[in-house]
């Protein structure tokens, strides 16, 4: 018992030493995956590569954190031991901004380092001043590429007769009301952006072609896949859901049994996930975290980076937006009729893209404390 | 009318996992033994399963996967609890929390969050049968559902039959009720008891392999979702009969997709109904044990 206990001993010095071998004056850059683990195929994944692509650029240390479990603790430590530049992404932003329990936040203990954080406004106040001029905060206006997804949706749907063969795909007919879906991880504003922008999207369509849509939306799935999540999936597609749209982590693997098992479609979410389910995702709505990463990074080395800003990342940036739906491209019919359906969609698709980015469209964004009233909606409703 | 339907539905797919958990379970208490590593079993099961399908891609190779894996785990649990004589809430304890751990582990070593089966859901068996399909109403709850649904309710009955018409299933409810008679008649113990363990966690495993594969086409450590401590409390509702105890089973079942199909559509307060299958385990379990003392306290003796 003794001997492994000093074998054990050993074992932890060793770590230490070489914890402590990188000299002081290194530039360290840390990132802190989220609760989705570092292996994602998004989210986390691509910020963690485009963190590795600027370390070997740039020869500077850097140091992935893979366990979500104590954000504040992670935060601390990376800070503690001299990094420059922290990224976090997970949603946990209290310890880090107002109080860790010592009365103040992490980012005020710790001014030298620079934190940033995704998806939030946790570093300003009601007045809309930044509390802390070490924070940078990303935003994704992923409202745009779920509209972009709202239109694809629509249109695929009033074209499914012509594009798609009878043999692999079940829809529901297009007499009367038409019916799409949205599942969502939680209520709060990171999650409905993508379902607002959503709902917008198939509207813009609807009222185009003076059809009337039905969305069933949940917004209390969690993020991890269940049965009972796979039987709310299923009942939209039961009740005449043509296609479903997915924010929520885990859940959406539910979506892809539910999509395949009614042999129809669905959208998903963060990274292009177009050929998890090959026929079955109609396009993926994206959120490129290598980009942002990569850029502050260039910028730090720069020496042009400044906290208590923020950053959006809009379908221009290239890190929003959605996938080239190549996959599902495959799946089209190969009559003249379909193919020119399919590239008719594909054109509209890019002309909303343009409307967007030069500001003729507005979409609703709740991230920065818009909402979406349905009433404003001629062409679509609630269903549930 | 088509809520209930829906609902039913629900009720058909939802319990069947548990009954195979709680047909399992049912082994191990007749041998008098009280296994809470149910929940670790499946998982092993649903485990062993996604990984056959992922890396080798064959149905029926996973299905004994499966069964292998409940017969490793429920081997493991023996060597513990029956063998060495430890204390079997430990035991099985310790196979939940190693399942998880293991499961967790290969994720990390696969770089995955899960490991998902779906594309396997093609080649999964879906009975059709053409008389019942054809029956309005009926054929739309009962038919073309996946094979191992089938596989449980079907199993209540054999269950039934091992242990009231065999002459194992006689020895293991001897063993349970009175160790030193069966000893006294020569019979062996231990063994009776591994068999009995063996068997239920096959039973277990396979309820793994039905939520894995035939409820969501992935696995992730979490899947179980307490699946086997329902099944715990449905065993203790019917003490142990697989009709009673299936049937307490069948009535989680009703009130998860009740959980589901309310909260669709309610909306907002849709959180509340989740704790609705969880607060029936409460409140049946709290009834039965009402019964059961009033029962005893009319016979002026005291029940164990």
């Amino acid at each position: 018992m003794k001997r492994l206990v000093l074998l054990f001993l050993a074992f932890a010095f060793g770590f230490t030493v070489a914890g402590c071998r990188i000299a002081d004056d290194e530039i360290k850059v840390g990132l802190i995956v989220s609760a989705a683990g570092a292996h994602d195929m998004g989210y986390n994944q691509f910020a963690i590569e485009g963190l590795e692509a600027a370390g070997d650029e740039h020869g500077i240390h850097t140091h992935v954190v893979t366990t979500p479990e104590d954000i504040p603790g992670s935060l601390e430590a990376l800070a503690e031991d001299g990094y420059d530049l922290i990224f976090s992404l997970e949603y946990n932003f209290d310890a880090l901004i107002h109080d860790d329990g010592t009365g103040q936040g992490i980012a005020a203990r710790y001014p030298d380092t620079i934190f940033v954080i995704f998806n939030d406004f946790a570093n300003t106040d009601g007045d809309g001043n930044k509390i802390h001029d070490n924070v940078i905060e990303i935003l994704f206006n992923v409202n745009e590429g779920s509209f972009l997804a709202g239109v694809a949706a629509a249109l695929v749907n009033e074209y499914h007769d012509v594009l798609f063969d009878d043999d692999d795909y079940d829809f529901a007919p297009l007499d009367g009301t038409r019916t799409v879906g949205f599942v969502g991880g939680s209520m709060s504003p990171g999650i409905l952006v993508f379902n607002w922008g959503f709902a917008q999207g198939i509207h813009y369509i609807a009222e185009e072609y003076d059809v009337n849509y039905e969305i069933y939306e949940i917004h209390d799935a969690g993020f991890a896949p269940s049965s009972s999540n796979y039987d709310t999936i299923d009942s939209f597609y039961d009740a005449g859901a043509n296609v479903i749209y997915a924010a929520a982590g885990g859940v959406n693997v539910n979506l892809r049994s539910a999509a395949e098992d009614n042999k129809r479609l669905m959208i998903d979410v963060d990274a292009d996930l177009d050929a998890e389910q090959p026929g079955r995702v109609l396009t993926s709505v994206l959120k490129n975290t290598n980009v942002p990463v990569r850029e502050l990074i260039d910028m730090f080395m720069a020496e042009e980076l400044e906290g208590g800003v923020d950053y959006l990342y809009d379908l221009d940036s290239g890190a929003a937006g959605i996938t080239d739906m190549s996959v599902i491209a495959d799946y089209i019919k190969d009559t003249t009729e379909a193919q020119d359906a399919w590239t008719y969609i594909l054109g509209r698709i890019e002309e909303v893209h343009d409307l967007i980015a030069d500001g003729t469209i507005d979409v609703v964004n709740a991230q920065i404390g818009e909402t979406l009233d349905y009433d404003d909606l001629s062409h679509l409703e609630r269903a549930n | 009318m088509d809520f209930l339907m829906s609902v039913l539905e629900s009720t058909i797919r939802f319990a069947a996992p548990i009954i195979l958990c709680t047909l399992g379970g049912i082994f191990t208490y007749k041998a008098n033994i009280i296994n809470i590593g149910l929940e670790g079993i499946m998982l092993f099961g649903g485990f062993a399963t996604a990984l056959i399908l992922y890396f080798l891609g064959f149905y029926w190779l996973s299905v004994l996967g499966a069964v292998m894996a409940g017969v490793l785990v429920g081997l493991l649990f023996c060597y513990f609890g029956i063998t060495r004589k430890g204390n079997f809430i430990i035991t099985g304890f310790a196979i939940n929390l190693l399942a998880m751990s293991f499961g967790f582990y290969t994720l990390a070593l696969l770089g995955r969050t899960d490991i998902p089966v779906v594309r396997h859901r093609a080649t999964m068996i879906r009975l059709d049968f053409p008389l019942i399909r054809d029956i309005p109403y009926l054929g739309r709850l009962l038919n073309n559902h996946p094979l191992f649904t089938y596989v449980a309710y079907f199993s209540i009955f054999i269950v039934f039959v091992i242990l009231y018409r065999t002459r194992f299933g006689v020895h293991l409810r001897v063993t349970g009720e009175s160790p030193e008679a069966a000893k006294a008649v020569g019979l062996k113990v231990d063994r009776i008891k591994y068999i009995g363990v063996v068997i239920g966690s096959i039973f277990v495993a396979l309820a793994g392999f039905n939520v894995t594969l035939e409820h969501l086409g992935t696995y992730t450590p979490v899947i179980t979702a307490g699946i086997g401590f329902i099944a715990i409390a449905a065993i203790y509702c019917g003490r142990g009969s697989p009709g009673a105890s299936s049937l307490y089973a069948i009535l989680f079942g009703l009130m998860r997709a009740l959980s589901v199909r309310l909260s669709l559509m309610i909306g907002a307060v849709a959180g509340l109904f989740q704790a609705l299958p969880y607060l029936t385990v409460i409140i049946i379990l709290a009834v039965v044990a009402i019964i059961r003392n009033q029962r005893t306290n009319v016979r002026s003796y005291t029940h164990e």
